[in-house]
């Protein structure tokens, strides 16, 4: 199982914004996604909401190769609560 | 920059002036609620005085209205304000006749323009203010987002949206209703910021009757310039060269096909492609998010079905569109046709919910106010 703990500011308790997801998947996601694996991808406990434009931008280059309907079988996620981690798997789902 | 300047582009020059001296312009806006209607005859005279280039005016604007229409209104109007007063265009004041048995009152006392009821305003003490890019009192969280790669590309979004909460926990509103509203409003900022060259002025007021009575909430979003809502939109439907936008934007021209039979003064291709922009799996540029604000309807209708009421739209040029129980779901397919049938190809949206304002607005408003009662939002 390939564990990719991201790592976001201390203060920001949320993540937003379409762009910002992008950049991040690029920095943090991208060099270490294994394709023929599962991944848990885990977001710091510091992070309490995440905006659907985040998560969409966090996850786009991913659902080009990967049907949305399959995600599960490339991601786990793990964050801060339950809550939030259905919101995430929802959201990548949208 | 707010390009506050695109506000008077397309409109008419006219001299609302009751008596006819040069230099002290008085202007009644008068009538049940104080509307767009009456904040375009201010910029037509606006306009009036800077074709003519009339100097040092003294302009005095009576409203004698019963209400405010609502908190945008009031905003836009304090934009007006800033705009003459830092172009130099004259002196300002206001002579605010409203009743104050309305909730809108209560709103407007933290307005700018309050404070200055019937004395003529302190042109540096509200430019010093106006320009302020985060204002956060008791009740009132203000901020100018600034349009710039960073703010766009970065954490500021982030950091907006951790901020926002922070500002509604104060309020001891039920946790997730507050992460539903802080996400709405950062998508709204979200889209103004990528799809527009302006920055963006974000307001939310908060009235607080609890435990006794209700809590308001009412949040805009307001962006000026000459990208609409519909803009990509547009461009897509009149582009010859469609293989760089996705396939799947196919479905804006079966759509069309059906709408454009129904084409009038009230329903036209600007209409259409306004509430084009809200369908889910529409692209406007090759490779970009949805503009309109696809996700948006959802949280809206999550935030509505907490509410006792609520009154939200999106006004962009010169098109409306009401978000309103029943009209908010998105289909299995992504689509949402903002008519009863909830069907984007094949009808028309609701006259009600869709349609078109005389005059028109450069730039997006969207104003979302919800009522909560205290009974159905139990704290955590």
């Amino acid at each position: 199982m390939n564990k990719i703990e991201l790592k976001f500011d201390k203060s920001l308790s949320g993540l937003a914004g379409n762009s910002y997801g992008v950049s991040e998947y690029n920095s943090q996601l991208k060099d270490k996604f294994d394709w023929n694996g599962m991944n848990v991808i885990i977001f710091p406990n510091h992070i309490e909401k995440i905006g659907i434009s985040f998560i969409q931008g966090f996850f786009s280059a991913i659902l080009e190769k990967i049907n949305k309907n399959n995600i599960e079988k490339y991601i786990k996620i793990e964050s801060s609560s339950e809550e939030l981690t259905t919101k995430i798997i929802e959201n990548i789902k949208f | 920059m707010l390009n506050i300047d695109y506000l008077l582009n397309d409109i008419d020059a006219v001299d609302y002036r009751k008596t006819h001296n040069k230099n002290k312009h008085k202007i009644y806006l008068s009538g049940d609620m104080l509307c767009s209607d009456h904040i375009f005859m201010l910029l037509e005279h606006i306009k009036f005085i800077e074709i003519n280039n009339i100097k040092n005016v003294n302009i005095n604007v009576i409203i004698n209205t019963r209400a405010f229409s609502d908190e945008a209104v009031l905003i836009i109007l304090e934009i007006i304000t800033y705009y003459v007063l830092k172009n130099n265009i004259g002196d300002l004041t206001y002579t605010f006749i409203v009743s104050n048995k309305y909730l809108g009152y209560e709103m407007f006392k933290n307005n700018m323009l309050y404070s200055y009821n019937t004395k003529r305003i302190n042109s540096t003490a509200f430019i010093s203010n106006f320009e302020r890019k985060c204002i956060i009192s008791s009740n009132h969280y203000r901020r100018i987002a600034i349009n710039n790669e960073e703010n766009r590309n970065g954490p500021y979004l982030s950091i907006l949206i951790g901020d926002i909460s922070m500002f509604l926990k104060y309020y001891n509103v039920d946790k997730n209703y507050i992460n539903d509203l802080s996400e709405a409003i950062v998508e709204i900022v979200d889209n103004a910021l990528n799809h527009s060259t302006s920055d963006c002025l974000l307001d939310i007021k908060v009235l607080d009757y609890r435990p006794n009575s209700y809590m308001c909430l009412n949040v805009t979003v307001i962006s000026i310039g000459e990208i609409l809502i519909n803009t990509e939109i547009n461009k897509y439907i009149e582009s010859t060269d469609k293989s760089k936008y996705s396939e799947k934007n196919q479905i804006i021209l079966s759509a069309l096909q059906n709408h454009k039979k129904h084409f009038s003064n009230t329903y036209d291709i600007e209409s259409f492609a306004t509430i084009s922009a809200f369908q889910k799996y529409v692209t406007t540029r090759y490779k970009s998010k949805n503009s309109g604000g696809t996700g948006l309807t959802t949280l809206i209708k999550q935030l509505h079905e907490k509410a006792s009421s609520d009154y939200c739209y999106v006004l962009s040029g010169n098109n409306i569109i009401k978000f309103v129980d029943g009209y908010l779901d998105l289909t299995e397919t992504g689509l949402i046709g903002f008519n009863k049938s909830n069907d984007y190809l094949n009808s028309i949206p609701s006259s009600d919910i869709v349609y078109k304002t005389e005059k028109k607005f450069n730039g997006v408003i969207y104003n979302l106010c919800f009522i909560l009662d205290e009974k159905e939002n139990n704290n955590e």
